[in-house]
């Protein structure tokens, strides 16, 4: 340190310069380094080796670069100068302040390269932002604390249908030239708007749906909108707010028709009466449509669907039916249509039927259960009685063939019975008792009896017609058939009697007694050698709303299965033994109670007995009524 | 030959030669015809005290028959026999003794019960 340089002589100076971040040095008029601080020792690696050499000599590169120009400019011209210039042999940024001092400069210089480092990371921060806000298809504004347009980017108004300076011109977002709605399609009033709001209150707002007239489109197009306020430091209210906005009319467009088909689907649903379903195996869950839950009963509000909540809907008979087919389904095989009952919350037990088809993923993997559930519960009855009614047409077709062959068999059997008996008669009166002849011309004509007995059967049963009707009591050949009866049955056997005083029936009393004849022997046959009892009660009862005499006649002995009790009504059909009986009794009775009008019940159960319950209705009060003779003879 | 005359309508030739038989052992004198249009034939050529007939047969029914001979005024006595048919056996001899039968028997029947009948009726001239 000399004082050629004219530097104060004082030592704090120098004290003050060592102390400095700041690299120092100082040169003189001969460009000789006069003193260079210890920060700039440091800074240059070479220590304080270069004071007293000359600049240029000492560090040729500096003569031509901008700092060797600012020293010379300093040093030639009297006046502070600076440069800032990358120095390759320190491979750094540095910047350099040459301030002219009486006999040479005073130079500071100092390292930049964070400085230009952070200067080149915030340019191309800056870059990446503008381009991103060039190019993001989401549309951004922002807006000054008045609410004014500052900036948009292109997105913006390409979605607002604006040119970026008209943009910039609006007065606020809230432009009245937009139009805007809200989400119902209301108007929305400027300060309502997203940024308004944003600037009124200070907070964010979130997805605000806004529909605004596009002036290029056209039309009205649906923005979902955030606006986001932004303060600066230690402020509590936004010096400025963003927008940013995306178009959304399409997936709204795509919304309204999803809900419009969904509708649709459902009333389709309801129409049909069909409900849909869902399964998702991975996660177990149950989704139904709107005319499921009311298929089911169920309130969709407040039943949480599950698998085990359905199961206990599904009537207990049929549960384990049902969850087969959902665990098929599960293994991957496709579970056939099922119809099980559900028991619904009102009471109602329905009957569903339910038809499948698996959802697969790529891979081919089962992952769900697609379904349809119909209330077929109405079509099953009405199956039910077609089938009943069929049956019974069938039936009645089965007994009307069969009475027309009785009748004919019966005319030509009667015809061919006529010698059978009469030579018979006229050969036993020819024969005397004991010859041989005699005893074989007596079979004959037993034989011959019981076949006219026979004969005489079938032609009841073909009979369409009663015999002379007449005005009788029930009672009366009830009592005069039971005691004739009596004396057949084995002992072993007791008739109970309860016959109630009951007004008379119209009708044919010999054909009642048959009635009660065959009904009787047939109780009587039931029982057997047994012990056994048969109740015959007559009491008042009722054909609808008319008044009728009930006939019930029950007996403890062997009763009849389902399937006999089915046929026992078919002419011929019997369960006795070839000998023991024709298969018309039961027949015959049913024939002769339906032209009376009655009604016929046969209750039995194997080993319990046998009930035979007959109505008939009461002769209307008055006296004996001829036309009801002529009404039946015009049937 | 103070016997009476019966005239029997019988389409099944077993059975009138049957009762032509039973009513011969009887000593009665008997003309017979194969159908109800024959039966009528006889009826007019023989004047018979008693006309047995049956009721089905082909050509005339019996019951044509028995309303034929009425309608000419015949007083003659009239036993209706039937094996009866669809209707029923009961059912069709009852018709007949409504048109103008003067008796019926179901057919088949022991001879003592024809003869019975048989003289019965000629037995009560008809009024």
């Amino acid at each position: 340190m000399t004082n050629s340089v004219g530097l104060p002589p004082d030592l704090d100076a120098l004290t003050i310069l060592e102390s400095t971040t700041d690299c120092v040095c100082v040169i003189d008029r001969d460009w000789r380094i006069a003193y260079m601080s210890r920060r700039a020792s440091v800074e240059t690696a070479r220590g304080r080796e270069f004071v007293g050499l000359v600049l240029w000599e000492a560090l040729p590169e500096i003569g031509a670069s901008a700092f060797g120009r600012a020293y010379r400019q300093a040093m030639a011209e009297g006046v502070p100068t600076e440069a800032e210039e990358f120095y390759p042999p320190l491979d750094a940024w540095f910047s350099a302040n040459a301030y002219p001092l009486p006999d040479g400069i005073m130079v500071f210089f100092r390292n930049i390269n964070a400085r230009k480092q952070s200067e080149a990371a915030l340019r191309a921060s800056e870059e990446r932002f503008r381009e991103l806000f060039r190019t993001l298809n989401q549309g951004i504004v922002f807006h000054d604390r008045h609410g004014n347009i500052i900036d948009a980017n292109p997105a913006a108004g390409h979605i607002l249908g604006l040119s970026l300076d008209e943009l910039r011109s609006s007065r606020h977002s809230g432009d009245r030239r937009w139009r805007a709605v809200d989400g119902e399609g209301r108007e929305l009033p400027p300060a309502k708007h997203p940024s308004v709001m944003a600037l009124s209150t200070g907070r964010t707002q979130h997805d605000c749906v806004l529909g605004i007239f596009n002036p290029l489109l056209d039309e009205r197009r649906w923005l979902l909108v955030d606006a986001i306020p932004q303060f600066r430091l230690g402020e509590a209210t936004p010096y400025q707010v963003y927008t940013l906005f995306s178009d959304r009319t399409d997936q709204r467009r795509a919304e309204i028709a999803l809900r419009e088909s969904e509708a649709h689907l459902s009333r389709a649903q309801r129409v049909a009466a069909i409900g849909s379903g869902e399964i998702d195996f991975s996660n177990g869950s149950w989704k139904w449509s709107d005319e499921t839950y009311r298929i089911y009963g169920l309130d969709k509000a407040t039943f949480v669907i599950s698998a085990e909540s359905i199961a206990a809907m599904v009537h207990v008979e049929d549960r384990e039916y049902f969850g087969a087919s959902v665990e098929a389904a599960r293994r991957g095989i496709t579970p056939p249509t099922i119809e099980y009952r559900i028991a619904r919350p009102d009471g109602q037990i329905r009957t569903v039927a339910r038809e499948c088809e698996l959802t697969r993923d790529e891979s081919g993997a089962v992952i769900g259960v697609i379904a349809t559930t119909r209330d077929v519960t109405e079509l099953r009855a009405a199956q039910r009685q077609r089938e009943e009614l069929q049956e019974q047409l069938l039936h009645a077709q089965r007994l009307d063939a069969l009475g027309t062959l009785a009748g004919g068999i019966a005319h030509d059997l009667n015809n061919t019975l006529v010698p059978i008996i009469a030579l018979a008669c006229l050969g036993r009166d020819a024969t005397r008792a004991g010859e041989p002849l005699h005893a074989d011309l007596l079979t004959i004509l037993q034989a011959g009896l019981r076949a006219q007995e026979l004969v005489q059967k079938i032609l009841a049963f073909s009979r369409k017609e009663t015999a002379e009707p007449a005005l009788f009591a029930l009672a009366s050949v009830l009592r005069e058939a039971l005691g004739m009866l009596r004396a057949g049955v084995p002992s072993s056997i007791c008739i109970d009697e309860s016959l109630a005083d009951i007004p008379p029936i119209h009708g044919d009393p010999g054909q009642i007694h048959q009635v009660i004849v065959n009904l009787i022997t047939n109780s009587a046959q039931a029982i057997g050698p047994r012990p056994g009892t048969i109740t015959v009660t007559l009491d008042l009862a009722a054909i609808g709303a008319a008044p009728a005499a009930q006939l019930a006649i029950t007996d403890t002995g062997c009763g009849m299965d389902e399937a006999t009790l089915s046929r026992a009504l078919e002419p011929f059909f019997t369960t006795k033994g070839v000998g023991e009986g024709t298969g018309l009794g039961l027949s015959v009775v049913h024939g002769i109670v339906a032209s009376h009008h009655g009604t016929m019940q046969i209750q039995s159960r194997t080993g319990q007995g046998t009930s035979v319950t007959i109505r008939l209705p009461l002769a209307p009060p008055g006296p004996e009524p001829a036309a009801a003779v002529e009404r039946k003879s015009n049937e | 030959m103070n016997n009476p005359l019966v005239l029997v309508i019988e389409d099944d030739e077993v059975v009138r030669d049957l009762i032509k038989r039973l009513l011969e052992m009887a000593d009665y004198r008997v003309v017979v015809a194969g159908n109800g249009r024959e039966g009528l034939k006889q009826y007019r050529l023989t004047a018979p005290a008693l006309v047995i007939t049956d009721l089905i047969m082909p050509e005339r029914e019996g019951i044509e028959t028995i309303m034929e001979l009425r309608k000419h005024g015949s007083n003659v006595r009239i036993l209706a026999i039937s094996g009866g048919g669809r209707i029923g056996n009961s059912d069709i001899l009852r018709v007949a003794r409504s048109l103008g039968a003067d008796d019926i028997l179901a057919k088949p029947f022991q001879p003592v019960d024809l003869i019975g009948k048989v003289q019965e009726l000629l037995a009560s001239p008809r009024e």
